[in-house]
C-alpha cells in the first residue's frame, strides 16, 4: 500500500489570513491508493487513467504541443482540416472525456453530446427523406418522402452501434477517457459502444458550437454519412 | 371566408342582386336539402332518433336507397381523404381560415395543411363493416397514405434541436436534468397540444353516420383534426387500443410538429421562425423555477474546488430578532474576497443553504453577452458530488 | 448529481409576443329569420356590402350565415373554446355593425371587473425588486 502526504492548503489555495483552528486541523490529507476504503481520499494517479492505460495528466501536459501523440492522432484520423474546421486542444480533450471519468472533476462531454446527437438526428432524417424516393410520387412533399421516416432502415442510419464501429475503425477508441462500471466485466458490459458513439456525437456538437451550422453539416454529410454508405 | 347555409332562394337572389362578388371571400353552399339549419361548430345536436350504430350492410341485394346514399357518402369521404385534392381543400372554410390565422406562406397549400391534420390512426377501413364481419371494422395502417406520420417524426427532431440549441445558447451551463425539464416545458405533448388548441383547431368527434345524417359537406371535416377512425362515436365507449392510436393530447401535438416539418420543406428559415414565434419567444419560462438543490453547500464547495476558486465560506451579514419567534438572518457566501451569493432565512442553516443555492443558481444560469466577439462558452459539465 | 429538475412546470403562452398574433375569434355565425319583423335590420345588413368588407378584412375568421326562425342572433366562437351570442332583434344595421365589432375584438374570456389598483398583470418579476431593511446605505438600516 502506497502512502503519500500532501498539503491541502496548497491544493486549494486557502487564504492564510482566514485560517480557523478547524482549517489548520484539516491541512494534512492522506491520499490512499490501492484498494478502495470508504471515507479515504484516493490518490489522483490511481484514477486519472483510462481503461487502455492512457494517463490524463500526460495528455493535459501535451496540450498545444505539435508533437503530441494524442492530439495528432485525432487530427490525422478526422478530416477537420479538409472541412476548414478548427477545434482547440482543450475542446478536443473535453470531447474525448466521458462523464464517468474522474468523477466529473475534469471537463466532460455530456452537454456537447446532447447538442451533437440532436443535430445528427436531423441530418440523418434529412438524408433519409431526400434519398428514398417513393413509388407513389403523389405522397411526396416538395419532392421529399416523409413516409420513409420511422422505418427500421432510417432509424439505423447513424445508430449508436454503427458510430461506435466507425470510431473503432478510425482507431480512436483507445483515446477515450472513461471509467468502467465494473472492472471485472468486459467492455461491452460496461457500455463501451455507447461511450464511443457519444464521443463522435459530442465532436459534432463541439464543431457546431464553435464552427457554425454550415461547416458541421458538410462534415456530417460528406464525412460521416458518406462512410455510412460504403 | 363566408358561407351561407340554408339561405332560401329569395335571400340568395337578393344577395346576388346586391352585387356580392364571387371569389375567395364569398362562397355559397346551397346543398342543404332539409329545412333544419346546419351548424358545424360545437353545439351541433343530432336528433336522438339517429343513435343507430353506423353499420351499413355491403350486401347489394338489400335495395335501401338511404343506405346506398350512405355508402356513396362514405366512399366519397374516403376518396377525398386519400387524395386530398386541392380544389376540395380550398373549399373548406375551416382550413382556409386556419391557414390565414397562422399566416402560412402560399407554397403551403391547404391540402398540405389538411395532411398535417390527418393522423395515421384515422384511416377509414376500405371495406364497409357488416354485422357478420365486424373484424373488418379496422383502421388500415398503410404507408402510402397522405398522413402526418413521417412529418411528425421529422418535426419532433426539428423542435427538439431548436429548443435545445435555444436553451444552451442562452444558458450554456444549464445542468442536464434541468435542461431536460426545460425542453419538456417548451415542447412536451401537453404544451404543444395547448398551442394547437389556441389556434382554434377542433378535433373531428362526429361519426361518419352522424355527418351523413346532417348532410354535412365533405370539406368540413378536412379542417378538423382526425385522429381515430370515425366509424363509431367516442360516446359508444369503444376504443381500439393500438400502438398507432393516440390520446387526444398526443394527436394535437402531432399537428404543430407536422406543420413545422412541412414549413421546413419550403424553407428552413421559415420553420425556425415558426418555432421561435410560437414556442420559444412566444412563451415564457422562468428557468430558475426548475431547479431543485439537494445539498447546495456541498455542491458549491465542489464547484469551487473544480474551478480552482477559494473554498466557500458562509458569513452572517445581518440579523434581526435572534431570540424572538421570527428571527431573520442574512448570510452571504464568500470565496476569498468575492461574494458568490446571498440568502435569508429564519435560521442560520436555512440562510446558509439559500445563500449557497443562490450562488449555484448564478453559476448555472449564467448568460453570455450578445457581443459577437465573446468566445463561445463551453460548459465543463454539471457538478457531481 | 445533486441538482435536480422539477418536472411538470410548463412554459406560459404569451399570444403575440413572438412575431405571430393569433386572433382569438375564429368563427362568427349570423342567424337571421327570413320572415320575422325582428330580423328586418339584419336582413338589411346582410344585403349591403358591410359584411363583405368585414369578411375580406378578417380573412382568418370563418363567417357562417344561417337561416332559422326566431329572433336574429350573432354568435362569436373563440379559440379558448367559449362562445358569445348576442341577440340583435329589432336592431338597425348600424347597431348590428357595432355588436359585430364587439364580437370581433373580444378575446372570448369572461368579462371580469378588476378591482382598483389591480391594473397591472405581469408574468415578470418586479424590476425594482422587493424592498429590504437590511440592504442599502439608508440610516434606518439595522447595522450589520
Amino acid at each position: 500500500m502506497m502512502l503519500s502526504n500532501q498539503i491541502r492548503g496548497s491544493l486549494f489555495g486557502i487564504n492564510k489570513n482566514c485560517f480557523t483552528p478547524r482549517d489548520t486541523l484539516r491541512l494534512i490529507t492522506y491520499l490512499h491508493s490501492g484498494n478502495r476504503v470508504r471515507g479515504i481520499k484516493r490518490d489522483p494517479t490511481s484514477y486519472m487513467i483510462n481503461p487502455y492505460g492512457l494517463t490524463y495528466d500526460k495528455v493535459q501536459k501535451e496540450k498545444g504541443v505539435s508533437t503530441s501523440e494524442f492530439f495528432s492522432k485525432i487530427r490525422n484520423n478526422l478530416p477537420l482540416k479538409k472541412f476548414d474546421i478548427s477545434v482547440d486542444d482543450n475542446l478536443l480533450l473535453q470531447c474525448f472525456t466521458h462523464k464517468s471519468f474522474a468523477h466529473g472533476k475534469v471537463p466532460y462531454n455530456e452537454k456537447l453530446f446532447i447538442m451533437g446527437s440532436h443535430f445528427l438526428k436531423i441530418q440523418a432524417s434529412v438524408y433519409s427523406i431526400k434519398s428514398n424516393k417513393a413509388k407513389d410520387k403523389d405522397t411526396l412533399i416538395n419532392g421529399m418522402n416523409f413516409n420513409t421516416l420511422g422505418s427500421t432502415m432510417s432509424k439505423q442510419i447513424l445508430s449508436e452501434y454503427k458510430l461506435a464501429q466507425f470510431m473503432e475503425s478510425l482507431g480512436l477508441k483507445e483515446l477515450i477517457f472513461w471509467k468502467k462500471r465494473n472492472v471485472n466485466e468486459n467492455n461491452d458490459f460496461n457500455g463501451e459502444p455507447k461511450i464511443v458513439s457519444s464521443v463522435l456525437n459530442s465532436l459534432v456538437g463541439a464543431i457546431l458550437l464553435t464552427n457554425g451550422v454550415e461547416k458541421t453539416s458538410s462534415f456530417v454529410n460528406d464525412f460521416l454519412l458518406k462512410n455510412e454508405e460504403s | 371566408m363566408l358561407k351561407l347555409y340554408g339561405a332560401t332562394n329569395l335571400m340568395r337572389s337578393q344577395l346576388l342582386k346586391f352585387g356580392i362578388p364571387k371569389g375567395n371571400v364569398w362562397k355559397y353552399q346551397c346543398s342543404i336539402k332539409t329545412c333544419s339549419s346546419y351548424y358545424s361548430t360545437g353545439t351541433a345536436t343530432t336528433p336522438s332518433s339517429h343513435t343507430i350504430s353506423p353499420i351499413p350492410p355491403s350486401n347489394e341485394s338489400i335495395k335501401t336507397p338511404q343506405l346506398l346514399e350512405y355508402k356513396n357518402y362514405y366512399q366519397n369521404l374516403q376518396q377525398t381523404l386519400r387524395d386530398l385534392p386541392n380544389e376540395v381543400c380550398d373549399q373548406s372554410t375551416t382550413l382556409v381560415t386556419l391557414h390565414k390565422r397562422l399566416g402560412l406562406p402560399k407554397e403551403f397549400s391547404t391540402a398540405l395543411l389538411s395532411r398535417c391534420l390527418t393522423c395515421r390512426s384515422s384511416n377509414l377501413p376500405t371495406t364497409l363493416p357488416t354485422s357478420q364481419n365486424t373484424k373488418l371494422n379496422r383502421t388500415n395502417y398503410s404507408n402510402q397514405q397522405r398522413d402526418n406520420y413521417g412529418l411528425n417524426i421529422f418535426g419532433k427532431n426539428l423542435l427538439t434541436f431548436q429548443t435545445v440549441k435555444y436553451l444552451l445558447d442562452k444558458y450554456p451551463r444549464l445542468p442536464t436534468p434541468v435542461l431536460n425539464v426545460a425542453v419538456n416545458a417548451y415542447i412536451s405533448d401537453e404544451v404543444l397540444a395547448s398551442i394547437v388548441k389556441s389556434w382554434g383547431v377542433e378535433s373531428e368527434n362526429q361519426s361518419v353516420m352522424e355527418r351523413f345524417l346532417r348532410n354535412e359537406p365533405v370539406d368540413v371535416t378536412l379542417g378538423k383534426l382526425r385522429y381515430f377512425n370515425n366509424l363509431k362515436r367516442i360516446s359508444d365507449g369503444i376504443e381500439s387500443i393500438s400502438k398507432l392510436n393516440f390520446s387526444e393530447t398526443a394527436a394535437y401535438s402531432l399537428v404543430i410538429r407536422s406543420i413545422t416539418a412541412t414549413l421546413w420543406t419550403i424553407d428552413e428559415n421559415l420553420a425556425t421562425k415558426f418555432i421561435n414565434d410560437h414556442i420559444l419567444f412566444g412563451r415564457k419560462l422562468d428557468i430558475t423555477r426548475l431547479f431543485q438543490f439537494e445539498q447546495p453547500t456541498r455542491e458549491l464547495a465542489r464547484l469551487c474546488e473544480r474551478e480552482h476558486l477559494e473554498r466557500p465560506i458562509s458569513r452572517l451579514m445581518a440579523e434581526s430578532g435572534r431570540l424572538s419567534k421570527s428571527p431573520v438572518f442574512i448570510v452571504g457566501v464568500f470565496s476569498g474576497e468575492e461574494k458568490l451569493g446571498e440568502g435569508f432565512g429564519a435560521s442560520l442553516n436555512e440562510a446558509k443553504a439559500k445563500a449557497a443555492s443562490d450562488a449555484l443558481m448564478k453559476w448555472y444560469c449564467y448568460q453570455p453577452t450578445k457581443d459577437p466577439n465573446q468566445k463561445t462558452v463551453i460548459d465543463p459539465g454539471t457538478i457531481i458530488v | 448529481m445533486v441538482v435536480k429538475g422539477i418536472a411538470n412546470r410548463f412554459s406560459i403562452a404569451r399570444n403575440g409576443y413572438g412575431d405571430s398574433f393569433i386572433h382569438p375569434c375564429k368563427k362568427i355565425i349570423i342567424q337571421y329569420c327570413n320572415w320575422g319583423g325582428s330580423s328586418q335590420g339584419i336582413r338589411q345588413f346582410l344585403t349591403t356590402d358591410k359584411l363583405n368588407n368585414i369578411a375580406s378584412k378578417h380573412q382568418q375568421i370563418e363567417f357562417e350565415i344561417v337561416k332559422k326562425s326566431g329572433h336574429p342572433v350573432i354568435t362569436g366562437w373563440y379559440n379558448n373554446g367559449r362562445h358569445k351570442p348576442i341577440c340583435v332583434k329589432n336592431m338597425e344595421p348600424m347597431e348590428i355593425n357595432k355588436k359585430l365589432e364587439i364580437l370581433l375584438t373580444s378575446s372570448g374570456d369572461i368579462l371580469r371587473r378588476y378591482t382598483k389598483n389591480d391594473n397591472v398583470k405581469s408574468l415578470n418579476k418586479s424590476v425594482r425588486g422587493i424592498w429590504s431593511p437590511f440592504h442599502g446605505n439608508n440610516d434606518a438600516t439595522p447595522s450589520v
